[in-house]
Order: C-alpha cells, then structure tokens, then sequence
C-alpha cells in the first residue's frame, strides 16, 4: 500500500507552498489519475515522492509498505519499487541508456549478466518500436519528445517497479505510440499484478487505454473530489471544478 | 597504435593513428589526410600545430598547455583538449585559418577539482579574405569541491562570408541530471561518477588512450 497522509510540501527557499494537507491511499494492484489544472502541484508531488531536492516536505507522511518514505534519499525509494516517469525527461549527453540502466540494476543486486541484460534491451526495444541502437545512444540524446517517453517506459520495463507514477505520459505521443506505450504497461501489469499506478493527466484519452479504478481532481495544493472515469469525462467536458470559462478541450498535445 | 619517442619537430605523411606524449616544445605538421593525433601533454609546453590535410587531434593534460594550430589548404580539424586538475593551469588553444574554405571544430571539456583553478582560453581567427572558413568552438567546465574555472573564448573575425560560433558553461553538474540518474535507484555517487565519465569522453577513444583517462578519473572519483 502506497499512502500520502496531511502532506504539505514548500518550494525549498521560498514561502510557496504547493501541496497542503495533501492524502492519497493507493491500494496493491490499483490504477488512480491525477487531473487537475496547470501549475496545481501534480508534478510537485511526483517529484516530492522522490525526493527531489527542490522541495521541502514540512509536514505529512509518504509510507510504501508500512516503511516510511520521508527519510529516504531518492535512490532508495527508487530502490523500494518506486519509478517516476517526468513529465520531462532529461537528456545526458555521454551516459548511455545501457549503461544507466546497467548501473541500476547493480545498485539493486539484480542480475546484470551481459548477455541476458542486452537481450532483456532488445526485447523491450522491440516491443516499444524503438531502434536497437538506442540502447547505446546517450540517454534521450537527439529523440523527439513522445520517443523519449517511450525511452522512460524502457526503464520501466527493465527495472520492473512495483509503483509507477506516470506523470504526463501522454504528452508528446502520438495516437499511434501511446497505444504501443499504453499495451506495453498493460501487459506489465498484466504479468505483475501487485503492481500500482499514479497516472497524472489532462486527457481522458490514456485514462481509456490504462483503466482507472479511480480518478481525483485536485486544487489548491489538495484532492477534492474523486470518482471514476465518468470524473475523467466530466472535467474533460465541462472543465474543473469552480472554473467555468474553461473550454472543454479539443487539443491533443 | 604507434608510441613515437619524439624529436622537437615530427611531421605525419601518411594516413593512420598516433599515441604520442609529449614533455617539451614540439613542432607537428600533418600532411596526410585521416591522421588521428592521440596526445597526452606535460610539463606547460607549446605544441605548434600545421594542419595540411584533414585531422582530428586529442589531448589529455593536466597541466598547463599552449596549442597554435594554423590550418591550410582546405583542411578540417578537430581538436579535443580534456583537462583534469586540481593545480592552476590554463590551457591556450589558438586556431589560425590560414586558407580559405578551413574548418576547425575545437572542443574543450575540463573538470576543476580540490583547488583548481582552470582556465581556457581559445581563440579562432579568421583574417580577411578566409573565405568560406568555419571555426566552432565549445568549452565546458565542471566544478567539484573547491574548484574554480574560467573560459575565455575569442573569436578574431575579419571575413564576412565564413561562420564562427562558440559555447561555453563553467560550473557544476546539473542537480536535475543527477536527480534523474538517482530516480533509477543509482546512488548519488555512482551517478556523479556516470556524469563524469559522460561529461569528459565527449567522443569514442581507443582503449589504451581512454585507459590515461580512466586513470586521471578514477583520482578524481576516489578522492
Ligand atoms: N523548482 C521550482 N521552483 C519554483 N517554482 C516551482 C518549482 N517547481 C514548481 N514550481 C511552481 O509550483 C507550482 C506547481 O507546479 P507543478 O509543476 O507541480 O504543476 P503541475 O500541476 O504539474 O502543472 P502542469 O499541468 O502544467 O504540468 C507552479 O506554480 C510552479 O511554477
Ligand atoms: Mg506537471
């Protein structure tokens, strides 16, 4: 069970605060979505459950497992099952996907026999319809926005989380590749069942392909409302909650 | 490879690959075409470069150096200088297009250790009537503990119809490449160690030369 209880995060240096008394239980084998409008703080959270350093946890718990995860540097909690997909996923000139990935799974005590390691690769590029060669290029060096997300969900595959937040998957991916995307997490989750997911999105669209057992809308720095994909719909209708002069959407990014 | 116990002037009349150290002032002119200078240089010495045909040069140092480079005919060099250093050295690159239609591509990437102090000053110049010429520069320096570092790019240009262009960072990694690293469950430090490695073998090199590098590295890594 991954729960988030009264959180409240700042933005380190300053006196904003993002997330207030924010509380989110997400149960074994469950799928949840995060929509809410920009700049409410869903990649905040993303990145405050890891760890990143720009954020201050000032008050609240995050648990995986009964184990807290407030004390925890962002590799552990990585190392616990935990696997965040960015938004906007860096690109590192002169580390190579292979060899990152490699590392990672070394630092868990994985096996990382060369030869089933390179097979592993090529399978999932496979499946992703990504070139085989990606596996030695730099990591996300010289590839489009949605190839770069699908490069994450490589990752994904080859680290084999137990947790997976998924911020803005959608974005920057065709129809085409997020359905290739989509399968390749269905079928993960198909062939581990305990696993959880924390989708954040503005777009029922993925929520039609990776099924929701719940979708929350969040303001002000909290969760106000939850339901299920019909919420989805709703706001992709009429717009969120208490601002009315949003269209409903016809973009697809 | 070919290691060359070098006198002060050598010059490269045929094609093929060179590891060559260098301790003293040397003159090096290449003649042929596809010549790959491997270099590892010493003691604050001037290395006098002419660059005849196309050529592509490396050199790791970690100490001061002063390079003259003028290109001819209608040549194409790349050069690639990695610094490490925990001293106060600079490294001078001066790249001058003595022909039309001359290429130089010089790439500078160093890491400023402990007490460093390093400074890069590469300078391009390409006088009047150098038509046709291209001289891009791009220099990177990353700061570790104490370290300081300062680049000074000059670009000398006299002639309308060529194109010059340089890039510069000094300072640390970037923490956002270091968080992503850390998201994969790859400890701080190993992450560093991944950037590092990254950040200074810009391009492939040949075992035995990359192995000078590993060597510099794996000081800085431990320290
Ligand atoms: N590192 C930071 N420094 C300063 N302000 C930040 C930082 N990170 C986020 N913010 C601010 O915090 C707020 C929440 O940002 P966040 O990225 O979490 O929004 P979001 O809900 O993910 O939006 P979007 O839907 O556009 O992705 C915004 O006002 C943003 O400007
Ligand atoms: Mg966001």
């Amino acid at each position: 069970m991954f729960k988030i209880d009264k959180l409240n995060v700042k933005i380190k240096d300053t006196d904003k605060e993002i997330l207030k008394d924010f509380s989110l239980t997400i149960d074994k084998g469950e799928i949840h979505a995060i929509m809410g409008p920009n700049g409410v703080g869903k990649s905040t959270l993303s990145k405050a459950i890891m760890h990143h350093p720009d954020y201050v946890i000032e008050s609240g718990s995050i648990t995986y497992n009964g184990k807290t995860l407030n004390d925890l540097t962002t590799d552990e909690i990585a190392r616990k099952g935990i696997y965040l997909l960015m938004q906007d996923p860096s690109i590192i000139d002169g580390v190579s996907n292979s060899e990152a990935l490699r590392t990672a799974l070394k630092e868990r005590g994985s096996d990382t026999n060369l030869y089933s390691f390179i097979t592993k690769m090529k399978k999932e590029l496979d499946s992703l319809n990504l070139p085989k060669d990606a596996m030695h290029r730099s990591i996300n060096k010289g590839l489009s926005g949605g190839e770069r997300k699908k490069n994450e969900v490589l990752g994904l595959k080859v680290l084999t989380p137990s947790f997976i937040i998924l911020d803005e998957l959608d974005s920057g991916l065709d129809v085409d590749s997020l359905k290739v995307v989509a399968n390749n997490i269905n079928d993960y989750l198909k062939e581990n069942k305990d696993t959880s997911v924390l989708i954040i999105t503005h777009y029922s669209r993925v929520l039609d392909l990776i099924k929701p057992d719940y979708v929350h809308e969040m303001k002000d720095g909290k969760i106000i409302k939850t339901g299920d994909i019909t919420l989805a719909k709703q706001i992709e209708k009429t717009g969120f909650t208490g601002v009315n002069e949003v269209e409903p959407s016809e973009n697809y990014e | 490879m070919n290691n060359i116990l070098l006198d002060s002037a050598i010059s490269f009349s045929k094609e093929g690959t060179f590891k060559l150290e260098l301790d003293k002032d040397t003159t090096i002119s290449v003649e042929s075409d596809n010549v790959k200078l491997y270099l590892v240089t010493k003691n604050n010495i001037k290395v006098d470069f002419n660059i005849l045909n196309s050529t592509t040069i490396y050199n790791i140092t970690r100490e001061s150096i002063t390079a003259n480079i003028n290109i001819y005919n209608n040549a194409k060099l790349d050069f690639y200088e990695m610094a490490v250093t925990d001293k106060e050295i600079t490294n001078e690159v001066n790249v001058y297009h003595k022909n039309k239609e001359t290429t130089s591509n010089v790439t500078c990437h160093g890491i400023s250790y402990g007490k460093g102090d390093l400074k890069f000053s590469v300078n391009g110049y390409i006088k009047k009537g150098m038509i046709g010429s291209i001289c891009n520069q791009s220099s990177r320096i990353i700061n570790l503990d104490e370290g300081k570092s300062s680049i000074k790019p000059n670009l000398f240009i006299d002639e309308f119809d060529s194109i010059a262009n340089h890039s510069a960072y000094t300072g640390p990694f970037d923490e956002k490449l270091l968080f992503y690293l850390e998201t994969k469950g790859i400890s701080k430090k190993e992450a560093f160690n991944l950037l590092l490695n990254g950040f200074m073998k810009v391009v492939e090199l040949p075992i035995d030369y990359e192995s000078v590098l590993d060597n510099i590295l794996d000081k800085v890594m431990r320290r």
